[in-house]
């Protein structure tokens, strides 16, 4: 008999796992009679457990020591932060975590791609409402390279003024410039015969007009 | 209450927090006592205040806990560290198996009157003998021993000795050798 199963006879023995009716082993005999004397020296201890004295001890002793905290709000934002921990501890936490994240990027590039699409047809001044609120005004050029003079001209107006204002870009020759309505500002827009928009804030939106056919 | 759920509790605060410490100080705080009691050979109000370090301790350290199915074997951890601090404090006494003047009587008695119904009375009587001197010198293994008497599984077990599943396994093989040369002297007197 190899070791291993002998080994496995004792642990046996000693949990009281032994066929009844079927003869012995040495090594079985030798359990059974270690486990009635363990049990019998486990029944001869006096019985000692932790009282509710002992119990009431130990709570002011954490009270002392400032161990006791009040019951967490549902929405502390260090609990929700040490349960995501906890949460993201778990390997099929990891698992879930990075599926979502995948799931995140993925619809966001699918709405950057639906928003960008957007703005490649971009607004058509035709046909926004009159009236509308806006604080966009529209100035015409009759090409691309007039369009760019005119980007130029406000720039250049609005660096002598000392006006803060910012300049984007959008595909194929349209330029926003974006800036705060003061009389400096008011009085440039009036220069151009553009009435200021309504609110604190204006942006002109230069492109050059279509090419009729 | 689990494992889990009293560290989850204890973290939660209020009155929540004090059930838990209640379930652990007087629940699990009888394993605590009797591992304490029996293997480290603390005197009863020794045990006691370990108990009451080791659950001060477990609070203190219960929102450190990385959740995880192992909230056994970490509180067994702090208990048996817990435990050896005291024991390194304390070098210089000797241990004692402290049973007070009623209990030793009681033992002596439930012990003689076993014996005297027990057919096979010199085989259990040496065997005891030879586990008293082991546990003496080998009182983690005496305590496995005990554990697996009875009945305890095999994760407990391994959580209490802070060792894996699989080391605990073999951790149980050496005890077996480790005993032999205690009881060996017995197995003659088995077949009578």
């Amino acid at each position: 008999m190899n070791d291993e199963l002998e080994d496995q006879l004792w642990i046996d023995a000693l949990q009281g796992k032994v066929a009844k009716g079927e003869p012995l082993s040495p090594t079985q005999m030798q359990g059974g009679v270690l486990r009635s004397s363990v049990l019998r020296s486990i029944s001869a201890r006096p019985a000692h457990e932790p009282t509710t004295a002992g119990f009431s001890k130990m709570l002011a002793e954490a009270k002392r020591r400032g161990l006791l905290k009040p019951e967490a709000s549902a929405w502390n934002p260090t609990d929700v932060i040490s349960r995501a921990y906890h949460f993201l501890a778990l390997p099929s936490s990891v698992t879930a975590f990075v599926v979502i994240m995948v799931a995140l990027g993925v619809t966001t590039a699918w709405q950057a791609k639906q928003l960008n699409g957007f703005q490649e047809d971009s607004v058509r001044y035709s046909d926004v409402m009159r009236g509308a609120p806006s604080d966009t005004v529209a100035q015409l050029a009759s090409s691309p390279e007039e369009a760019t003079k005119i980007a130029q001209g406000w720039q250049k107006d609005l660096l002598a003024k000392g006006v803060a204002h910012s300049v984007s870009f959008e595909a194929p020759s349209k330029t926003f410039i974006r800036m705060r309505l003061t009389p400096a500002t008011i009085e440039l827009l009036e220069e151009r015969r553009i009435l200021p928009p309504k609110g604190v804030w204006c942006t002109v939106s230069i492109e050059a007009a279509p090419v009729k056919p | 209450m689990t494992d889990e759920e009293i560290i989850s509790e204890i973290n939660a605060g209020g009155d929540r927090q004090t059930a838990a410490l209640k379930a652990l100080y007087l629940g699990k705080g009888k394993e605590f006592i009797r591992y304490f009691m029996w293997t480290w050979k603390l005197s009863r109000d020794d045990a006691n205040d370990v108990l009451q370090e080791t659950v001060l301790k477990i609070l203190n350290y219960a929102d450190t806990y990385r959740f995880g199915g192992t909230a056994g074997a970490w509180m067994w951890q702090i208990a048996r560290n817990t435990v050896t601090d005291n024991y390194r404090k304390k070098p210089k006494e000797a241990p004692t198996e402290e049973l007070d003047e009623e209990g030793q009587r009681e033992a002596e008695n439930q012990t003689s009157s076993v014996w005297g119904e027990s057919g096979s009375r010199s085989a259990e009587e040496c065997f005891s003998e030879g586990l008293i001197l082991f546990k003496e010198v080998e009182p983690e293994r005496a305590y496995v021993i005990e554990l697996l008497v009875e009945g305890v599984d095999g994760q407990e077990i391994a959580n209490r000795i802070s060792r894996s599943y699989t080391a605990t396994r073999q951790y149980l093989t050496q005890c077996r050798k480790a005993l032999a040369p205690y009881i060996e002297h017995c197995r003659p007197l088995l077949s009578t």
